[in-house]
């Protein structure tokens, strides 16, 4: 058994342009980082033909954050595939998760139960022998001692949610890539904006396309005010408050992917400044302060330096910065409600 | 709840003869804090690595930010941002005076921040530090005791440069920046040894 990465790694193309006499290199967004799997004789072991997962109802109830943190976490991959057919439920007095009974057990268990870890996925495979392999049985354990209250868009630290959607990956067969991927070996945790934050990345789509297919086709757009810098994830603007003069500019940095398997064609992007925090922000009252236009390739993504300048009539106080994807709506995705973040960076107007 | 895996797995593979067993996706807890900073009052602090971020523009001149922060206990957060000039990098001495307002090159902030309440920055000072072999090492100096602090940890640097693929600003709007994660471009390479040496 093998461990492959797909489609193409990081390909930063450089043209050197020279434009009135500035060297500018061409440092076009790049396509998704692989994602990574196991092989056998060179087919990727995956699920095939669908299959069902059992919800441990004792500690997955059947309503609140945690069940909705597994409904996310599933949906973070099938909406792209479909390969959990049925999704059913474990009687509430059935307290233990099995292994090798051909079940697919998705529960909540003591950390202790899996070597400290924050999430643990114990797959059955056949054995490599002739042909392609399979996964045979995919049971997921969470440690029950995370948050899993859904977090703004500029969280560092772990939560439970994203946990899920890690794990959720790994139930389809993927491995660990420490690229923008919510299949990073640890936390913390990259999540983007809007009510849901914590989701899958090109990095990871680009591997469901390889190895599933997408039964579904369109754009997805996402932005993260998290990124990885060095060999960890940090927020792309520091935390901290700016001062900032009326009519003077700065930038904010942030990270813009496509995880869906369709260009976006030319979108609509701002720079917004509220006094209000998130979730509220999100949608609450707002001064726009800077617009651009922008288009993302299928899996593509980037991490860049948005300008702002602070209006002359913006009232004293102090500003969260957030940026909206497709605010106008123009583009038709595969998932709307993540296309909005919120800055670590604060802006302090009073002067 | 209890999980019996050992054992299943085995009575599974003796049952069929045919399954094999793999533990995947054991997620590891997070990694301690990168940066450290102790406070004169004796409060300490960690967080992500200090970062420098340097934006060339079209012109090829060069801003460069310092930004350190981190969390205690009961989640405040020291933070300090310092806009420096190119020569730091040149020389890895770090000096700048500690303001309350806007910054310009040689000024820094020093602020400390409760969750969702309205930071208390210093309003005089200085910000002393030296980077060294991919580690950063100084002192904020001349402020309160709990703004004033020694801190000591990793750096990351990261590099930002005109490029196509970026957002377009309406005419006359100042450009968008790339990040250039691999320090390719023209305008980023002369920071890719700076860059290596804090991997």
């Amino acid at each position: 058994m093998n461990t492959q990465r797909g489609m193409g790694m990081t390909t930063f193309k450089m043209t050197l342009l020279f434009v009135l006499g500035a060297t500018i290199a061409a440092l076009v967004p790049s396509y998704a980082e692989a994602a990574a799997w196991r092989t056998c004789n060179g087919s990727p072991v995956i699920w095939r033909g669908g299959t069902t997962v059992h919800r441990n109802r004792c500690s997955i109830a059947d309503t609140g954050v945690v069940n909705s943190a597994y409904w996310n976490a599933n949906g973070s991959w099938n909406r792209f595939n479909g390969v959990i057919t049925s999704f059913l439920v474990n009687d509430a007095s059935d307290c233990s998760i099995s292994h090798g009974d051909g079940e697919n057990e998705i529960g909540l268990v003591n950390r202790t139960a899996i070597d400290g870890a924050n999430g643990m996925t114990i797959l059955q495979l056949g054995l490599c022998f002739i042909g392609s392999n399979d996964i045979d049985e995919a049971d997921v354990m969470i440690a029950n001692d995370l948050n899993y209250n859904p977090v703004f868009g500029n969280f560092l630290g772990t939560t439970g949610r994203s946990t899920f959607v890690h794990e959720f990956g790994h139930f389809y067969g993927f491995d660990h890539e420490d690229a923008h991927a919510v299949m990073r070996t640890s936390p913390p945790h990259l999540v983007t904006g809007g009510f849901e934050p914590s989701t899958n990345w090109p990095s990871d789509t680009v591997g469901m396309s390889s190895v599933y297919g997408f039964a579904i086709n369109g754009p997805n757009l996402l932005p993260s005010a998290l990124g990885v810098i060095g060999a960890s994830v940090g927020t792309l603007d520091a935390n901290t408050t700016v001062a900032m003069c009326r009519n003077t500019s700065r930038t904010t940095r942030v990270y813009l992917g496509n995880s869906g398997n369709v260009a976006s064609g030319t979108y609509n992007l701002r720079v917004r400044l509220s006094t209000t925090a998130p979730f509220a922000g999100y949608s609450g009252s707002t001064t726009v302060v800077s617009t651009f236009t922008h288009s993302l390739g299928a899996f593509t993504q980037g991490t860049f330096d948005l300008p702002f300048t602070v209006p002359s009539t913006l009232p004293n106080g102090t500003y969260f910065i957030y940026v909206d994807m497709d605010h106008t709506g123009s583009i038709a995705e595969i998932l709307e409600g993540d296309n909005s973040t919120v800055s670590a960076m604060r802006v302090l107007v009073n002067c | 709840m209890r999980t019996k895996h050992q054992l299943l797995i085995v009575a599974g593979s003796l049952l069929c003869g045919c399954v094999g067993a793999s533990t995947s996706g054991g997620e590891r807890p997070a990694p301690a804090g990168q940066v450290a900073v102790t406070t004169e009052a004796g409060t300490q602090f960690t967080g992500s690595p200090a970062r420098i971020d340097i934006r060339v523009d079209h012109n090829g001149s060069a801003s460069i930010e310092l930004a350190i922060a981190g969390a205690d206990s009961d989640n405040r957060t020291w933070s300090l941002q310092a806009a420096l000039p190119s020569a730091a990098l040149d020389s890895l001495v770090i000096e700048a005076q500690l303001v309350k307002g806007p910054l310009k090159a040689g000024d820094a902030t020093v602020q400390l921040s409760s969750s969702g309440g309205d930071p208390v920055l210093a309003s005089g000072g200085q910000l002393r530090a030296r980077l060294q072999g991919g580690k950063i090492q100084g002192d904020v100096l001349g402020t309160t005791s709990n703004l004033a602090a020694s801190f000591a940890g990793a750096l990351a640097v990261t590099c930002a440069a005109p490029a196509a693929g970026a957002p377009t600003p309406p005419n006359g709007g100042a450009p968008v920046l790339v990040v250039d994660e691999k320090f390719e471009t023209a305008a980023c390479k002369p920071y890719a040894e700076l860059a290596r040496r804090t991997e």
